[in-house]
């Protein structure tokens, strides 16, 4: 196991101002997500460029597939910031609120993964994040040195998303207090902000496909179709839906009730990461058991595109796939 | 703004240059280019020397044979010097030297009849002795006295003659444009003309005529 603490702040990151965000393991369709972000002169940060490449970006099964993606990409010269952070989008990757490193993770993987920390303002615990030590070497290998952009940071997705969120127009349309359902296909993680910082982080086993599961078993039908009725009024599947939310929101509702006793912060403000089918099922569930008003979130929108920035035409409805490259890339920004 | 949270998973190893330059390349070429130059730049240093070494022997040898070189020329040097002074000195005998030949040429010309010479006679040059203080009354022949670089000689003659006249023209032929600058000053020393005796009407006579002085150096 290794660690990197936080006050370890790479040198070369001191006078960044234009960073190449990569997403991987994601494996979409439409190809790898990368963006570029830099830093305005107004010292704001902007989107210069944006898309899907066709790059493999798919993670290794084990560290003899590892070995095989050393310096394998190039990118196209839009993409030709000095730095690039890669975010890691992993079933094994490690993202936990723990009083130490120690406590955070297993012996298991206290062997086998790379991990670094992170102290949460005002708070005994840190924030752990870690990826299996061969993933984290092939992706460190896959921009081949001496050509730009070469990686200057790891980091685990669900991290990069929650910092995108961090510098979005929704966040930042609240007073800082804020809840944020972060779902994943087999999970969600319920994160609380007060003044602006994450002050909880934790995560549920009870993910979008959790729901389409319990669909299928209730209406007996396959998933595409149960994704269709998620999308339509035709079927009102609450009902099925409420019973594996119903738990989730609950430690929702525990969550704030924690914040608020320990940081007398009253939160008001939820919002859900991912527009997934269903979504509004899950609003609606989450309005009758908390009383509270889910609003998806994508923090790309109002994100500031600069002039002449190349993006894909239809950026708006794929941008929601950019997100944890963006957050990234943000990241580093913010750190440098 | 909300701070972010990095959590960077890369390690420091793991870090790339994304200059074209590579470092971990570049730095052990560039180390063993300077440990060459400064070998090639030692091995110049080495070549430099040892040709100077060789020149130097070289310019010792040559010093050598200009040593006997110049030794040999200041003998020369030295010996002409010698020559020319010899030679010098022989220019100023010749220049020094008097001429009698005309005179003596021209004596049977001047040489009135009335008058027989009993002889001729060249006196000895004199060199005066200059005073290294001429004070008044005193001597030469002091501490510090020179001789003076100038010396002359004379002409005597005696013999017999009728009369002082022919005297007296020989006194004026010697004075003539003949014997110019040769001749300075004739003088009959007092109580020199005087009758022979016995019957002969002949007067004895002496006649001193003083050469132009001669400059010797």
């Amino acid at each position: 196991m290794t660690t990197q603490a936080k006050q370890e702040k790479p040198r070369a990151n001191k006078t960044l101002t234009d960073v190449v965000g990569v997403e991987v393991g994601a494996n979409l369709p439409l190809g790898t997500p990368v963006v570029r972000i830099r830093r305005a002169s107004d010292g704001s940060v902007e989107l210069t460029a944006a898309g899907f490449l066709s790059l493999l970006s798919a993670l290794p099964e084990s560290v003899e597939d590892a070995a095989d993606g050393d310096g394998t990409w190039i990118l196209p010269k839009v993409y030709g910031a000095s730095s690039a952070a890669i975010a890691i989008t992993s079933e094994s990757a490690i993202l936990r609120q723990a009083s130490s490193l120690q406590d955070a993770l297993s012996e298991n993987e206290k062997k086998e993964c790379r991990a670094g920390t992170y102290t949460l303002a005002g708070g005994d615990l840190g924030l752990v994040a870690g990826i299996p030590e061969y993933i984290g070497a092939w992706a460190a290998t896959l921009l081949p040195e001496s050509r730009k952009p070469t990686a200057c940071s790891l980091q685990v997705s669900q991290l990069a998303w929650i910092n995108a969120f961090l510098v979005s127009e929704d966040f930042a349309s609240t007073n800082g207090t804020a809840l944020l359902l972060l779902v994943d296909r087999r999970s969600t993680a319920i994160i609380v902000f007060n003044a602006r910082q994450m002050i909880l982080y934790r995560e549920y086993s009870v993910g979008s496909d959790d729901v389409i599961d319990a669909l299928g078993r209730d209406m007996n039908l396959d998933q595409a179709t149960i994704e269709t009725i998620l999308e339509d009024d035709l079927v009102d599947p609450t009902s099925a839906i409420e019973p594996v939310l119903a738990p989730l929101f609950r430690q929702a509702e525990l969550s704030t009730d924690y914040a608020h006793r320990k940081n007398q912060c009253f939160v008001e403000r939820f919002f859900v990461a991912h527009d997934f089918p269903g979504t509004r099922y899950w609003a609606q569930v989450f309005k009758s058991k908390t009383g509270g008003t889910l609003v998806p979130c994508n923090p790309l929108n109002g994100f500031r595109v600069a002039e002449g920035a190349k993006i894909p035409a239809d950026f708006d409805h794929v941008s929601q796939y950019f997100v944890s490259a963006m957050g990234a890339a943000v990241a580093v920004l913010e750190d440098a | 703004m909300s701070q972010t949270i990095h959590i960077n998973l890369l390690k420091k190893t793991e870090r790339r240059s994304p200059l074209p330059v590579r470092f971990r390349v570049m730095v052990p070429l560039l180390s063993c280019l300077l440990v060459l130059i400064v070998l090639f730049a030692a091995g110049l240093l080495r070549l430099k020397r040892k040709s100077l070494e060789v020149a130097i022997a070289d310019i010792i040898l040559k010093q050598d044979d200009l040593k006997n070189s110049h030794r040999e020329f200041t003998e020369l040097k030295k010996r002409e010097r010698v020559t020319l002074m010899e030679a010098e000195q022989f220019e100023s005998y010749l220049g020094g030297r008097l001429v009698y030949a005309p005179v003596l040429l021209d004596l049977p010309r001047v040489v009135p009849p009335t008058m027989q010479l009993a002889s001729l006679q060249i006196t000895a040059p004199v060199r005066v002795l200059l005073p290294a203080s001429p004070k008044k009354g005193a001597l030469a022949g002091a501490k510090g006295d020179k001789m003076s670089d100038r010396e002359a000689v004379g002409l005597r003659l005696a013999g017999l003659v009728n009369s002082a006249s022919s005297i007296d023209a020989l006194k004026a032929e010697f004075l003539s444009e003949t014997f110019t600058n040769l001749i300075v000053g004739v003088e009959v020393p007092q109580g020199s003309f005087k009758a022979s005796g016995g019957a002969s009407a002949y007067y004895l006579f002496e006649l001193n005529a003083a050469f132009t002085e001669r400059v010797f150096k």
